[in-house]
């Protein structure tokens, strides 16, 4: 610092930034030039969470979502029996739903009640809804990550591998794979889902890397001896991470649903595990003698979460929309 | 290998405080039309703690030579031909791994945008905490005490605050100084500067210049300075190399070049620069543009757009010859 003009610009730009806005318990980001302006700077967070809070529909699934999610975690504690326990009940058979907990929803020609359907099948369906997703996603950006940074030969091979799996016909291969194996258990699900369900994340995923791998920033790196899986997944995967929770979030929808149709099918989970789609199922021939509570409970679960997530979803997406403003 | 280098009488010279060594480098790019020879033929040395300029316009093959040297050419271009000498190590025959471990240890490189050089995600901390963590078995503490100390080192005000400051946070100016002190991290033999002030305001370029004049003579680091601007080379350099097409035309110090240029293109370049207080005169410019690199001229690369093109610049390309008393000059140019 023995330059003078050095010493000038450090004495300009160390003045102290007087803030318009009181500075909350967040630390206000400074930038040499804002601190002469003055212009607030707000962090990401504050950016994403203003955003987030302007899409309403969005808000409105979080809440659903959260909802169901303390119900999937509180269910088994406050069913009113389980799926073993239960057992035939020739007491309650086809009851309509009544003002006692065991009975809010109804049973089923079996007696059981409906609402232990809905409260142990909210686990079910975020367990494999999520995890699933995890899987898949995570595939996906391992093949996504590889073939889009190092292009060429490797691209190549992995897009091809990706589009055959894009263009299985997924259910028919899921009722195939899953009787195969059995089905029955939900970790057997996820991995048929996550093993399955991984392309449409790995395309998007390289269509980022493409883009991002021709930053200088990524050259910049190169030229300070990182390593190329440090930068593949160090310094372009959190540039990517916007597209990689809205994709995760939309899969988790997609896999829920996914969870429910080959129940309903009877080639998913089985009895004794409980789900929405096994409550689906058991209704298809009940209706006819009108009970609708049978399959409307559950189906209506369904339908909720399902709508939630994709809500959520939509108001992530643009909320991390990384072309956005960095200052409000 | 040791055999290469007894077989190498040059690698005598090397240990004789020859840091950089550059043999008839070779650069090519693989395009639709044809193979363009990007760099063609370039041989130069620097010293240990020298610095040396590299001028000429844009498309002469400068920013590929450096890139060359660090070994980051990039599909669809790869290096045909030449040797790379550093210390003792041949650079172009070097595993990967190695390579990798002498960037930004050995040899660091600034680029010419410093606005999208860093990674928006990170702190500037974390970013040159890491070039340290790279090569340096150092914890996360030490290496950030090393980035306040490198902030403090080019001239960053308050660096304990702006390690946690994110990149959008900085000016431009600013950003090249952290470049720098990403580059200068390790206390590297080499520091490339690729065009560092071309992208910055005038007057942040001189400061930027200024700077990287004070820390070449505290940390006595070899400067390989990359421009299209004659008046930072002489400001900032010893030596000076003049590219013309993928090739060097003339190489020599900057002070005689610059007093008594031998190659017309020297000329043209030192006749170009406009002067202040002279008012309505038209600017001196070099007819004509850089040859496309598909359709090379046979001769002299220069040679259509030479004022004293002769008849043998059209049909032979002159060898790039040692000039002047001391042999400290040499010029490509059937003129000598």
């Amino acid at each position: 610092m023995q330059d003078p003009e050095l010493m000038e610009t450090a004495v300009l730009s160390d003045q102290e930034p007087t803030p318009i806005a009181p500075s909350d318990s967040s630390r206000m980001l400074m930038g040499a030039e804002d601190d002469q302006l003055g212009i607030r700077q707000l962090s990401q967070m504050q950016l994403f969470w203003i955003r987030f809070r302007r899409h309403k529909v969005a808000l409105v699934g979080a809440v659903i979502l959260a909802f169901f999610v303390v119900l999937a975690i509180i269910g088994p504690y406050i069913s009113p029996e389980t799926y073993e326990g239960s057992g035939w009940n020739p007491v309650a058979l086809n009851w309509a739903p009544q003002w006692s907990w065991h009975y809010l929803m109804g049973t089923d020609a079996n007696g059981h009640s409906i609402l232990m359907y809905v409260l142990l099948g909210a686990r079910t369906s975020l367990e494999v809804g999520v995890l699933s997703a995890f899987v898949a996603t995570l595939i996906g950006i391992l093949v996504g990550a590889v073939s889009g940074y190092f292009g060429g030969w490797v691209d190549a091979v992995w897009m091809r591998i990706t589009d055959v799996f894009l263009t299985l016909p997924f259910l028919p291969l899921v009722i195939l794979v899953s009787a195969y194996l059995g089905g029955g258990n939900a970790y057997i699900i996820v991995a048929i889902f996550g093993f399955l369900g991984w392309s449409s994340v790995a395309r998007l995923i390289r269509s980022y890397y493409l883009t991002l791998r021709e930053q200088e920033f990524v050259d910049a790196a190169r030229a300070v001896g990182v390593s190329h899986s440090r930068i593949m997944f160090r310094h372009i995967l959190p540039n990517a991470l916007s597209p990689v929770i809205v994709s995760f979030t939309l899969a988790v929808a997609g896999f829920i649903v996914g969870e429910a149709a080959i129940d309903f099918l009877t080639v998913g989970i089985r009895p004794p595990s409980v789900s929405w789609g096994i409550a689906l199922a058991g209704a298809q021939n009940n209706l006819i003698l009108g009970n609708w509570w049978w399959a409307f409970f559950p189906g209506v679960c369904l339908l909720l979460v399902v709508l939630a997530i994709n809500f959520l979803g939509d108001g992530l997406r643009d909320a991390l929309d990384v072309r956005a403003k960095t200052s409000e | 290998m040791s055999t290469e280098i007894s077989q190498h009488e040059l690698m005598q010279e090397t240990h004789n405080g020859r840091l950089l060594r550059v043999e008839g480098l070779r650069t090519y790019f693989k395009t639709m039309d044809g193979i363009v020879k990007a760099v063609d033929g370039v041989s130069f040395d620097m010293p240990e703690g020298s610095s040396l300029g590299i001028v000429g316009e844009s498309g002469c093959g400068k920013s590929v030579t450096s890139l060359s040297i660090m070994r980051l050419v990039e599909r669809p271009g790869w290096i045909a031909g030449g040797r790379i000498w550093f210390h003792d190590k041949d650079l172009l025959h070097l595993p990967e791994e190695q390579m990798r471990q002498i960037r930004g240890d050995d040899i660091s490189m600034v680029f010419q945008e410093p606005m999208t050089s860093l990674n928006p995600v990170y702190t500037l901390g974390d970013q040159v905490a890491e070039v340290v963590r790279v090569h340096r078995k150092v914890s996360r503490k030490e290496a950030m005490n090393r980035a306040i100390e490198l902030f403090k080192l080019v001239g960053i005000p308050s660096p304990e605050r702006r390690i946690k400051d994110y990149p959008h946070n900085m000016s431009g100016g600013m950003r090249q100084r952290v470049m720098i002190a990403m580059a200068l991290a390790n206390d590297p033999d080499l520091l490339i500067l690729d065009e560092p002030t071309t992208a910055l305001d005038v007057t942040i370029q001189a400061q930027i210049l200024e700077l990287v004049k004070d820390l070449q003579q505290r940390v006595n680091t070899a400067v390989m300075l990359i421009t299209h601007d004659l008046g930072v080379v002489t400001e900032m350099s010893d030596r000076i190399i003049v590219m013309y097409a993928g090739r060097v035309v003339e190489d020599g110090d900057v002070l005689s070049v610059l007093k008594d240029p031998l190659h017309p293109y020297t000329k043209g370049l030192l006749a170009s620069i406009p002067s202040l207080g002279k008012k309505n005169q038209r600017l001196n410019v070099i007819a004509g543009a850089v040859p496309n690199p598909l359709r090379m001229p046979q001769g002299c690369k220069f040679a259509p757009r030479c004022p004293y093109v002769m008849d043998v610049c059209r049909n032979e390309e002159p060898e790039l010859l040692t000039q002047g008393e001391h042999g400290e000059r040499k010029v490509r140019c059937w003129l000598y």
